[in-house]
């Protein structure tokens, strides 16, 4: 067969094989993975329509690296599913996956966009800290799976003998990811499904490299004890690399903020409409003008186009109307994002974040305008602006 | 065993396939459907809480109840459709070896909810005068065998094959399977109408849910003075669906003239819609002076969200002025619509929609404001028409 959709035709008192069941199942899968792909394909560029390969990515939260539940020292991978892109080296399983009966036919990955299947939370736990002065980033990488499972005690047709016996034989190729973390040091390769890959401790340690073949996913900061008594992994330790998927590229997502003029207090982040996986956060920057800076996590990503409206109209008395101004930028949350977020001038608060996570921001403030004249003391603006924030979550 | 997504099962050379074989080959493809659909359609935790977390509830119009006004008894029908229902347990819950036959897995907990053609139920009659009665109906998963058919089955004693009885399908339809039940009492059967308690009018209130259930409607069942003819009305019943997008979450435009002419209440009309299936909405004329107008859009939101821009395509403002939309409120949860529900029934309103009470929904004000020159005023008049685009977000 050829292609996805294409199906494979048992013919009236044809005999069927071994090899047509396996191709009908294989056919299926294909076409299912084919429409995936053409689901989730971005275009290459602004200004390139083209859409590019199937991306390598994740589905909400699926893989998230989190604290564990009590806090130690190790972390857990959200349930979920991704989907990797791979080019294929070849697609009969049977001369590629271990564990099938030689001369077994049909058995195909005949799709180059593979699932990545965790079924439930995987807890992986660390290796101790290092010791003082030393830190330490580890990394989690994670690549697909197909493997040969299931192995029973069936009737096999003995040609020699006319008769049958009985052989055991797997009966199942799984993707099924659950269970098959394993622990590499930073030069070695990682050969598992999920990896937890050991940095090197030092004053200025780096990231191990990723294996060929695989898919960051998380580092975590290990700190030593000194800095860190309790050998615990918070959301402080933990950079979320998962790239998203998105239909054609594009997700979106609303928040409203809240911000309060005239003190300096947080600006609440209410009716969050947005994917799972994606964070929204704010910190109030100033008392006029209603400043407030809001931070969008969502995973490697780090590009949103953002369009904002303000509902409040301007204080009592006052005329004219109000308008929103913001920037946005696409970095990485710096030591002073991480104690703004976990500060008192947060929403939610305290909101836990690592430095070095990618993030966009969007730096927003109010201003009056009446006829020529602006005006962004909080005494024109009124007790409260209210913006809202219309974002598109872009892949990039 | 192949029973979990994405695995498929093989099939040796040489080896004849069992029954189970069959079954399991299905199961699996089942699976990986289900699993790719939780995946796809699980919501946020909350605002602040980015977990993906599954979720049940409907596609489009499905399950949704409408009232018979062709026919007495007061009845009311349940539209065709599919939804889905997430649960671990309960009665005919995932199962492995459903009917004991062997490959027939049915582990997912995303379980069909299946309705394949319109479901009347006949609502008990009209409590006494000065009473009202608030029932609900209220559905759950449900699976059976059906499509028995004479089959050759293997007579092991004998070696010889024997036309045996055997049911080929396993079915999700919940249609025919209907059950009533009066409040305080467990419902029974996959889809439930449930009875309440009369009780002075504007005092009545619906029967708890039934655990494991997922309630559809409520029905208010007005005495024979208040309800006239003995027919059920729009009005009588509020649609508490939770409705399936991915993500949780889906978006709707709306284009609306909004006459302003004089001091009756502004009148909308509605020019362009593109609002997803299943959800009704309703701009509102609700305040002469400053043309304020009020959205409703039905559904037990979790969040609700709305941008409004507002121009003057008739260009018949004096030239230096200005025209801004300002957002009074939103109701960001939904709730019982109370009056407002009325209000979408008059002329004022576009479209015309018919909805009880009862009917959650969430609801969005706004008005426009004139700069002439350095004064504010309300556009009451002038323009004759102003042009509102409104893009709205809700999540479940």
């Amino acid at each position: 067969m050829q292609g996805p959709f294409e199906r494979l035709v048992g013919n009236y008192l044809e005999e069927l094989l071994s090899s047509d069941y396996n191709a009908a199942q294989a056919q299926q899968e294909r076409s299912l993975r084919f429409l995936l792909e053409q689901v989730y394909a971005a275009r290459v560029a602004d200004d390139n329509a083209t859409g590019a390969p199937a991306p390598t990515g994740f589905i909400g939260d699926a893989f998230r690296a989190r604290p564990t539940s009590p806090l130690g020292n190790s972390i857990l991978l959200r349930r979920g599913l991704g989907l990797q892109y791979a080019a294929q080296v070849g697609t009969d399983l049977v001369t590629q996956v271990p564990g099938f009966l030689a001369n077994t036919s049909g058995v195909a990955d005949l799709s180059p966009y593979h699932p990545l299947v965790l079924l439930n939370d995987e807890v992986i736990a660390l290796d101790a800290p290092p010791a003082q002065p030393n830190n330490r980033v580890d990394l989690i990488e994670v690549r697909y799976r197909r493997s040969a499972a299931d192995n029973q005690q069936r009737k096999q047709l003995n040609p020699p003998g006319r008769n049958k016996v009985t052989v055991g034989m797997n009966k199942t190729v799984s993707p099924v990811m659950d269970g098959l973390t394993q622990r590499f040091t930073a030069a070695q390769d990682s050969t598992s499904p999920i990896a937890y890959k050991v940095g090197v401790a030092g004053a200025n340690p780096v990231v191990p490299p990723t294996t060929p073949g695989y898919q960051a996913i998380a580092n975590i900061l290990v700190r030593n004890v000194a800095v860190n008594p309790g050998a615990t992994i918070t959301d402080t330790a933990i950079i979320d690399l998962r790239p998203y998927l998105f239909p054609h590229g594009i997700g979106e997502a609303y928040a409203r903020v809240v911000s309060t003029t005239g003190a300096l207090i947080p600006a609440s982040v209410t009716s969050v409409n947005a994917p799972p996986g994606v964070q929204i956060a704010s910190v109030a920057r100033g008392v006029t003008g209603a400043r407030t800076d809001v931070y969008v996590i969502f995973g490697s990503s780090r590009a949103l186009n953002a369009d904002v409206s303000i509902q409040s109209a301007p204080a009592a008395g006052a005329p004219g109307f109000i308008l929103p101004q913001w920037s946005i930028i696409n970095r990485t949350i710096s030591a002073q994002d991480q104690i703004d977020l976990g500060g008192l001038l947060a929403s939610p608060q305290p909101t836990l974040v690592t430095i070095g996570q990618p993030v966009s921001v969007v730096s927003l403030r109010a201003t009056t305008q009446n006829n020529g004249a602006s005006d962004d003391a909080p005494a024109a603006l009124g007790a409260l602006v209210l913006y809202h924030l219309s974002l598109k979550l872009l892949r990039r | 065993m192949p029973d979990q997504p994405f695995d498929y099962s093989v099939v040796h050379p040489r080896e004849k396939p069992t029954a189970g074989d069959e079954n399991m080959q299905m199961s699996a493809s089942n699976a990986t459907l289900r699993h790719l659909a939780d995946r796809l359609l699980c919501v946020r935790g909350g605002s602040t809480d980015p977990s993906g977390v599954s979720t049940s509830g409907f596609f489009a119009d499905g399950f949704r109840v409408v009232p018979v006004t062709d026919f007495t008894p007061l009845a009311v029908d349940i539209s065709p459709g599919t939804g889905l229902h997430y649960r671990a347990s309960g009665t005919n819950g995932p199962q492995r070896a459903v009917g004991t036959v062997e490959g027939l897995n049915d582990l997912n907990s995303l379980q069909p909810l299946v309705l394949s053609q319109k479901q009347r139920i006949v609502v008990d009659p009209q409590p006494p005068m000065g009473t009202t009665r608030m029932d609900i109906i209220e559905v759950r998963a449900d699976r059976f065998f059906a499509d028995p058919s004479t089959r050759p089955v293997f007579d092991e004693p004998t070696g010889d094959f024997i036309p045996g009885i055997r049911n080929k399908t396993l079915t999700y339809d919940t249609f025919a399977r209907v059950g009533r039940v009066l409040a305080g009492n467990e419902s029974v059967l996959p889809i439930s109408y449930k009875v309440g308690v009369a009780d002075v009018t504007g005092a009545e209130q619906p029967p708890a849910a039934s655990v494991g259930y997922l309630r559809i409607a409520t029905i208010r069942v007005r005495n024979a003075v208040d309800l006239q003819g003995g027919v059920l009305q729009p009005e009588d019943l509020a649609d508490v669906r939770r409705l399936l997008f991915p993500s949780g979450t889906f978006t709707g435009d709306l284009t609306y003239r909004v006459s302003t002419v004089g001091a009756n209440p502004p009148t909308p009309e509605l020019l362009f819609g593109s609002v997803p299936p299943g959800i009704l909405f309703s701009l509102i004329g609700s305040q002469a002076a400053g043309g304020a107008c009020a959205l409703v859009v039905t559904g037990p939101l979790l969040t609700f969200s709305a941008h409004v821009t507002v121009s003057d395509l008739a260009s018949n403002i004096a030239a230096g002025d200005i025209l801004f939309s300002r957002v009074s409120s939103i109701l960001a949860t939904s709730f019982d619509l109370g009056a407002l529900a009325a209000a979408c029934n008059t002329a004022v309103a576009a479209p015309q929609i018919r909805i009880g009470p009862r009917q959650p929904g969430c609801l969005l004000t706004f008005h426009t404001v004139r700069m002439v020159g350095a004064a504010q005023t309300l556009p009451n008049g002038t323009p004759a028409n102003l042009y509102y685009t409104i893009t709205f977000r809700g999540s479940y």
